[in-house]
């Protein structure tokens, strides 16, 4: 694959792009069929949760360039192919150097992406922010990274002999990196900033896979340091933040006006539930949040998309001039009320898996946390609502531009995002093999 | 630029050689000197009215910090009384030679009024000298500390001036004293050559680029040089910072990591404008060199990296 993405970077035709682009989505497809197992090589390693996302990052990508049909400049297509080979990398790698490296190296093309083809000069402070955020949060993992890997003497992760609670005091910091990527409340102020101002494949990428990164982050911070699974004091701090955050975005949603900053703090609140899943650490906790992590990634991008095909027709992306679409444009408020109640979870769906399956997981935690996930969830369905009837119904407004019924190329690019939605007919993909920690080995030595 | 430009250019490129080379200080210092005296031509050739006022400037106080340093270097080397205050002297001056936390606040001034390739010059080649001098300060412990002290100081300080600039050259002035301070804090742990030639070898590019006015690659650079992960730079300061906390210096870590975040805002500030400005297709070497400089660290990576051990090498 990564050999297939660095031939595109010598042709600079877009047809060409595309076209491998698709094949390489099926080869993706090709390698799904892991369970239970890992490949681990020198420096790649795959299982099914890195196959998942590099699958839908080759995706998000190709729909980009579906989605954008009218951009064809080759400094575009680099940027967004020079994102995806870093992406393919990070989830593959093995060495935590390399994850590092690259996990820092995906800013790059995304900022790129958001100061180039952005709309309004404050496109660099958001860029800024985004930059300032991820790399203050994650210097200090850099630190922790070194210092394991030079006690370790190899910066094989999957080598770890690290013993239980040895990293427990820096289990914050540890995960600080991640969670300001996710993000979680309270990290989250770059994230909306950075939807606003970017262009459509700076928003799809950013809130299809780069949020994404941060929960796969998470769960390969789990397997290096075996820190998830004591109730530490910061653990169980952080996982009542990350639950009462995505309560407080979901409320956050409903004042907002513009329709990207709309999505941008639900998909926050849904963030909430990736991050509480994998610290927990149960089995229920990783496949809830790895099935989330790919509905989400998917349900947003096209929520993304679709916002932006609303915008070409209204040239507004405010809720208020943005009215009435069911009497003027049909289609595209059926594509709104099926990604809307995709995205509350409504029964056939994946996310809907993913909301069920953390109850068990919270359960376990404390009957609080299920309160709040039940608000958290009432008000999911709440903002998604509001969000299909404020845009489609009421009377069409006067800022209404007469326009063409949508195009070939937006109905396939909004198809084919819930297209793979179907997966959720073959659940064993998302089963997640936890390495058995350490100290189980131990115990059973000393038993 | 005339013959006796060139031949200038000779002695200011063979002046560190001669510094390094000798085994007698006081033909280093002459080394150093040469390589002062012969800049001065080459800081008048583009007859800036303000690069008279900054050569002066720049004789002044560099001929202080010879003298200083003649002064202090004769009891030092010599052994005639290990005094502490002579040992601070010596640092003082070499101080204001580099442009590090003391003596730092000639170089952003100086640096804005003067041309590309007389900023190259003094920038790059003359600061190797005055760090092999300082290399042999580590070696009293006493010292070690003081260089340390005043290596992050200098990181930090040299990064919130950089904050404080609006033109490119001062900027550039600021981010060398940060660079100058990263130097230091590896000459105590470190692998500071390697970091010094690959820096030196960045701003020399960098130079050349906005000579040849390529925008795009000079953002390349500028990205490289505030030390983020996929460009050679990062692993050049991820060195230094793996061997200060090989030698378990947390705080001196903390500090580092702090000025790099710091610098990091100007860096992008400028980083935009030159990116966004930028209309002409790169020249093809430069394009080159900005693809090494991506691929550098992954190379590096890939081969050497997987045992931790390598990396100590």
């Amino acid at each position: 694959m990564l050999f297939g993405i660095l031939a595109i970077f010598l042709i600079n035709s877009w047809m060409v792009t595309f076209c491998s682009i698709m094949v390489l989505v099926f080869i993706s497809m090709l390698s799904f069929n892991q369970y239970f197992s890992n490949i681990m090589n020198y420096i790649f390693l795959y299982n099914n949760v890195s196959l998942l996302l590099i699958f839908l990052s080759i995706m998000l990508v190709g729909l980009c360039f579906i989605s954008t049909p009218e951009n064809k400049k080759s400094s575009y297509m680099m940027c967004l192919l020079s994102l995806l080979f870093i992406l393919i990398i990070v989830f593959s790698v093995n060495n935590v150097l390399l994850f590092y490296i690259f996990f820092e190296a995906s800013l790059i093309p995304t900022l790129l992406l958001i100061i180039s083809w952005g709309y309004q000069p404050e496109r660099l402070q958001a860029g800024s922010y985004m930059m300032l955020y991820t790399v203050c949060a994650s210097l200090p993992l850099l630190m922790i990274l070194l210092y394991w890997s030079y006690n370790e003497g190899s910066f094989m992760m999957y080598l770890s002999t690290t013993m239980y609670c040895y990293y427990k005091s820096m289990s914050f910091f540890v995960y600080l990196a991640f969670l300001v990527k996710l993000p979680m409340y309270s990290c989250h102020l770059w994230l909306p900033k950075a939807h606003v101002e970017a262009s459509l494949a700076g928003s799809m990428i950013l809130a299809g896979i780069l949020l994404k990164l941060g929960g796969y982050g998470l769960i390969q911070m789990n397997y290096i340091f075996n820190i998830s699974g004591d109730k530490s004091f910061f653990l169980i701090f952080i996982m009542s933040l990350s639950i009462w955050g995505g309560l407080l975005a979901s409320l956050m949603c409903l004042r907002q006006v513009d329709m990207k900053a709309f999505i941008a703090y639900s998909s926050i609140g849904h963030m909430a539930l990736v991050i509480i899943g994998i610290l927990n650490d149960q089995v229920w906790g990783f496949l809830s949040s790895i099935i989330t992590m790919y509905a989400h990634g998917l349900c947003s991008s096209a929520m993304f998309c679709i916002a932006y095909f609303s915008y070409l027709k209204v040239r507004s992306r405010s809720l208020m001039h943005m009215k009435g679409l069911l009497q003027i444009y049909p289609m595209l408020s059926f594509f709104w009320f099926v990604l809307c109640s995709i995205n509350m979870a409504v029964p056939p769906t994946l996310n809907l898996l993913g909301e069920m399956f953390i109850i068990p997981s919270l359960w376990s935690l404390s009957i609080v946390f299920i309160f709040v996930m039940g608000l958290m969830i009432f008000f999911s369905g709440v903002y998604n609502m509001y969000l299909y009837t404020s845009i489609n119904h009421g009377i069409y407004s006067k800022y209404v531009l007469f326009s063409f019924p949508m195009n070939k190329f937006q109905y396939v690019s909004l198809m084919m995002h819930m297209f793979p939605m179907i997966l959720f007919l073959k659940l064993e993909l998302f089963f997640f093999q936890k390495k058995m920690s350490l100290n189980y080995k131990i115990n059973a030595l000393v038993v | 630029m005339n013959s006796s430009n060139l031949l200038f250019f000779f002695v200011c490129f063979i002046s560190p050689i001669i510094s390094l080379s000798s085994s007698d200080w006081i033909i280093s210092w002459i080394g150093m000197e040469v390589g002062m005296i012969a800049l001065f031509p080459l800081l008048l050739m583009n007859y800036f009215s303000s690069s008279k006022e900054s050569m002066m400037k720049y004789f002044l106080i560099q001929s202080l910090a010879s003298v200083m340093m003649f002064i202090s270097g004769i009891i030092f080397f010599n052994n005639i009384e290990q005094l502490n205050m002579v040992n601070y002297l010596f640092l003082m001056s070499l101080s204001l030679k580099l442009g590090i936390f003391p003596g730092h606040f000639w170089v952003p001034s100086l640096v804005n009024s003067l041309s590309w390739i007389s900023n190259m010059m003094l920038l790059g080649p003359l600061k190797i000298a005055p760090m092999g001098f300082l290399s042999m300060l580590v070696f009293s412990n006493n010292m070690m500390h003081m260089i340390i002290i005043l290596g992050v100081f200098s990181a930090i300080i040299g990064s919130i001036l950089g904050n404080n600039q609006t033109s490119v050259r001062s900027m550039i002035g600021s981010s060398s004293i940060s660079h100058s301070g990263w130097m230091c804090v590896g000459m105590c742990f470190g692998y500071i050559w390697g970091y010094m030639l690959m820096y030196l070898i960045i701003l020399m590019f960098m130079f050349y680029s906005l000579f040849m006015l390529d925008y795009l690659s000079f953002s390349v650079m500028l990205l490289s040089l505030s030390g983020l992960p996929p460009f050679i730079m990062f692993l050049m300061k991820m060195k230094i910072l793996f061997y200060s906390l090989f030698s378990l210096e947390y705080f001196i870590f903390i500090m580092l990591i702090l000025s790099s975040i710091i610098s990091l805002n100007f860096y992008l500030k400028f980083f935009y404008s030159y990116f966004l400005m930028n209309k002409r297709d790169s020249k093809f070497l430069l394009s080159f060199f900005c693809l090494l400089n991506l691929l550098g660290i992954t190379f590096v990576c890939f081969f050497e990296c997987n045992f931790c051990n390598k990396l100590l090498i």
